[in-house]
């Protein structure tokens, strides 16, 4: 883990789907469920990246 | 034939220490795009896990490549920490850069994980190398 970076530009987007520019420096779209995600994007793929942005609070061990 | 490498720098995510801090944890994701009966799936960021028998993705991701999940009868029943989910196996392509790969995925209706593991993805390559201290990982195939 590195320290805090206020940039990161998930922060706002916990626990959400968010659409990303390819690049993964800007999130576009965001919703709580990934259907809703779909329906706002759904004509304008192209360029997008859909990811998961897990809880913030807890550490992942599948 | 000469041997592809990707190189793909991890993902920093947010993480909330114990004492309220945010720092990032960089993880490992893969970006590809699924096909399925000439149908093409939005790019998908989706976790590299060694620790995954098999890849495991929402339902709703095959559904928009055309998949009817349920109609495939192999129940699987995927097994975390304290926890069982039933999945679906479906048999698709996934694209890696420009190459169109045969795989299978495991969909289910219980999980918002898109995981990409061991069968399915990580026997996909000849070989994958983590780099920790770096973030990033090699993909070679």
């Amino acid at each position: 883990m590195n320290k805090q970076n206020k940039k990161n530009p998930l922060i706002p987007y916990e626990d959400q789907w968010v659409a990303l520019t390819s690049n993964k420096k800007k999130v576009l779209f965001a919703s709580k469920n990934l259907k809703t995600l779909h329906k706002k994007i759904e004509n304008d793929t192209s360029n997008l990246v859909l990811m998961k942005v897990p809880p913030f609070n807890m550490v992942f061990a599948p | 034939m000469s041997q592809k490498k990707l190189v793909i720098e991890y993902i920093p995510f947010p993480y909330q220490t114990a004492s309220g801090r945010t720092q990032d944890i960089f993880k490992p994701y893969f970006d590809l795009k699924l096909s399925y009966g000439g149908k093409i799936s939005p790019t998908i960021s989706a976790l590299v896990d060694s620790g995954a028998d098999r890849s495991l993705f929402p339902a709703y991701i095959g559904e928009m490549v055309g998949i009817k999940i349920k109609t495939n009868k192999t129940k699987i029943t995927v097994g975390g920490i304290n926890s069982k989910i039933t999945a679906y196996r479906h048999k698709l392509y996934c694209y890696v850069g420009t190459t169109k790969l045969s795989t299978d995925i495991d969909f289910s209706y219980d999980t918002n994980s898109i995981l990409l593991g061991r069968k399915g993805f990580f026997n996909l390559f000849s070989k994958i190398v983590f780099q920790e201290k770096k973030h990033l990982f090699e993909l070679y195939y």
